[in-house]
């Protein structure tokens, strides 16, 4: 049947958009409207009960992805108004989310995050319960214990008890942050969820000889992606994952001889942390599993490392000789640059031997990682003034691009950004959402010559006026210079 | 009433609550597990296929999605999600989003059913609870103190 009556379907329009004061909404039936809230996020689903009457429970059809973070209050009570004010706030936050649950009426749930401070482990026992309960897919819980006496985290355990026969049937995605899991729950997991594709573990004090790999021979894992972020006591890993692209590790020294990295498809690589200091990863059995590696990223900043590192890098590059690691390397990013000479060293390295790089990324700014939670709440780890003239030299003989992204130094360091403040000079600046504050608003600076205000001022005004929001642009203007005082004022504090 | 053509392809004919008749292939209709479980029974057979819920109107737009997306079982995911975000424009302006989100419930077509609610969801995304009721003129009838209440009860994760 072909639409024919233009005219006519013109005027239906508008007699049923326009005349028909009808609420057509509400009189879907109640799963199709949980359906529809299903799709939005979980704070969204929720302002719908203030619509009307008939829209008050219908957040209870909600099947989507439940996401409790209030990671962001807990930490301004925390920081600002003492441990009283912080331990009511956490209580007031978990109550919510212990009573909202319970009135959830699906039988499953695509996904659970919960993330914010907690005072009691039966709240995180009770969690994971509902999470196994209702056969979530994603799960990911970021909980710290505010029982803690302010100096040193204090981890919650994993609930191994929990874990049933059945339990994790679904799941495929598991982020674990400050919660202690033990080894053989992870492997217990691994055993029952077969579809698992991201592993995420983060602060679990609990992990000493891990073993990530399939118990069934006949079934092979299904993990794309694996992080294992500063597990202190861990030692031994034992990785065997054929699909596994990313693999992310900050953290010590692994055993190198007990260690054993199988990963034929694994093409991003992150390394970080003490271990970097004596790099398992180039003990000889190992080295065959990064051929592939096409993105490969070093955490050099919570390192005060001295020369070591590059050194046994070049060293053990030189002794296998016959053995080129990193065969098929496109991208270099080294995370935390300070420009240390060791650093340069390994800079220049990468820049000498391997011609196919595209591209090498130098991310001067991480934050700080490592040491207390105050040390990490502290901010970022400042590299030295001069860090950035010897790449720019480096880059000038090689004929290199510099390019400089500055997502976290635009206005924070000094109004010219970084090259005003390193005094170095990129052949282009990138400035996204520091200057856009919310706006679709980017910034690409190619000039060489330094007429940077006037190049963002203009900019900046032309991209409003295009998008037609004058009035926001004052707001804006001012809100760059607030960055600006910002970042002054926490400089010379 | 089953008719066959001359590439043999049954064809069933559809009645909208209002009367129409459309004529499609089954396999376009089937995509509806309703009519596909109608056509099991044997329904098919004594004449048309009433379906009391549905208007001609939304009927033709659904026999639209289903004709394309019984014909494009191969062809590229990227080119039926463009056409999706088309056919979804452009129903709008025929009927109501509602009217065809109710037509895909009760005929069981769960792609179709996917592609409105997600187009609803998205129209409620970023709007306040005044523009979602303006949009779809959305009586609020809770009294003041009602309405305190609720938002009372959901301060905590507001915040």
């Amino acid at each position: 049947m072909e639409r024919s009556d233009t005219i006519r379907d013109c005027s239906y329009k508008r007699r049923r958009y326009q005349d028909d004061p009808r609420d057509h909404i509400s009189d879907l039936p109640c799963d199709v409207l949980g359906n529809i809230v299903s799709r939005l996020t979980m704070k969204e689903a929720f302002s719908t009960t203030i619509l009307s009457r008939r829209w008050r429970y219908v957040w209870t059809l909600f099947t989507g992805h439940l996401d409790f973070d209030n990671s962001l209050r807990v930490w301004r009570s925390r920081e600002g108004f003492g441990p009283q004010q912080h331990l009511a706030e956490t209580r007031r936050f978990a109550e919510g989310v212990n009573k909202a649950l319970p009135l959830l009426q699906s039988s499953t749930m695509e996904g659970l995050r919960i993330s914010f401070d907690v005072d009691s482990q039966s709240d995180l026992d009770s969690w994971v319960h509902y999470a196994i309960q209702k056969d979530v897919k994603k799960l990911d819980l970021n909980i710290v214990s505010i029982l803690r006496n302010y100096q040193n985290m204090l981890s919650y355990a994993f609930p191994s008890h929990l874990i049933g026969a059945s339990s994790f049937g679904s799941l495929t995605d598991l982020h674990l942050t400050y919660i202690d899991i033990t080894d053989q729950d992870v492997e217990h997991i691994l055993s029952r969820s077969s579809l698992l594709q991201v592993l995420s573990i983060s602060y679990s004090n609990l992990l000493t000889s891990l073993k990530v790999s399939s118990p069934d021979p006949s079934r092979c894992l299904k993990l794309k992606y694996l992080k294992l972020w500063d597990c202190g006591n861990l030692k031994v890993l034992e990785l065997s994952a054929p699909e596994l692209e990313t693999f992310e590790y900050f953290g010590s020294h692994l055993i190198g001889d007990k260690t054993v990295i199988c990963t034929p498809s694994l093409v991003q690589l992150f390394l970080g942390g003490p271990c970097m200091g004596s790099p398992f990863y180039l003990a000889r059995p190992l080295l065959s599993v990064f051929d592939r590696v096409r993105t490969f990223k070093m955490g050099l900043a919570t390192l005060h490392f001295s020369d070591s590192v590059p050194k046994c890098f070049i060293k053990t590059q030189i002794n296998t000789r016959r053995y080129r690691f990193f065969q098929n390397l496109k991208v270099m990013e080294l995370i935390g640059f300070n420009g240390f000479e060791c650093e340069m060293l390994l800079l220049q390295y990468f820049l000498k031997n391997y011609c196919e790089l595209e591209r090498i990324v130098i991310d001067p700014c991480v934050p700080n990682a490592i040491g207390t939670i105050e040390e990490r709440c502290s901010g970022y780890i400042v590299p030295k003034p001069d860090f950035l003239i010897a790449p720019r030299n480096l880059t000038k003989e090689n004929d290199a691009l510099l390019i400089f992204d500055e997502v976290l130094t635009g206005f924070y360091l000094s109004y010219g950004g970084a090259r005003e403040y390193f005094a170095s000079t990129p052949n282009l600046t990138t400035l996204g959402k520091v200057i856009g504050g919310g706006l679709p608003i980017a910034v690409r600076i190619q000039t060489l010559t330094y007429e940077y205000l006037d190049k963002i001022l203009g900019e900046l005004v032309d991209g409003i006026v295009g998008a037609g929001k004058i009035a926001i642009c004052g707001g804006h203007i001012r809100g760059m210079f607030g960055f600006y005082f910002r970042g002054f004022c926490s400089k010379f504090r | 009433m089953s008719i066959t053509t001359e590439n043999n392809e049954k064809m069933i004919t559809l009645m909208s609550s209002d009367g129409e008749e459309f004529v499609v292939e089954e396999a376009v209709a089937a995509q509806s597990q309703t009519i596909k479980h109608l056509i099991e029974d044997g329904c098919s057979t004594e004449g048309s296929i009433p379906l009391p819920n549905v208007t001609g109107r939304v009927l033709s737009e659904v026999i639209q999605y289903c004709k394309k997306h019984s014909s494009s079982d191969d062809k590229e995911e990227k080119e039926l999600e463009a056409w999706d975000a088309e056919f979804v424009k452009a129903a709008d302006d025929h009927v109501a989003l509602t009217d065809l989100m109710m037509a895909a419930n009760f005929l069981d077509i769960k792609g179709l059913l996917d592609l409105v609610a997600q187009t609803l969801a998205n129209m409620i995304t970023g709007k306040s609870p005044e523009e979602v009721r303006r949009m779809w003129n959305i009586k609020n009838d809770f009294t003041p103190e009602e309405a305190e209440k609720v938002r009372k009860e959901n301060q905590w994760a507001f915040e």
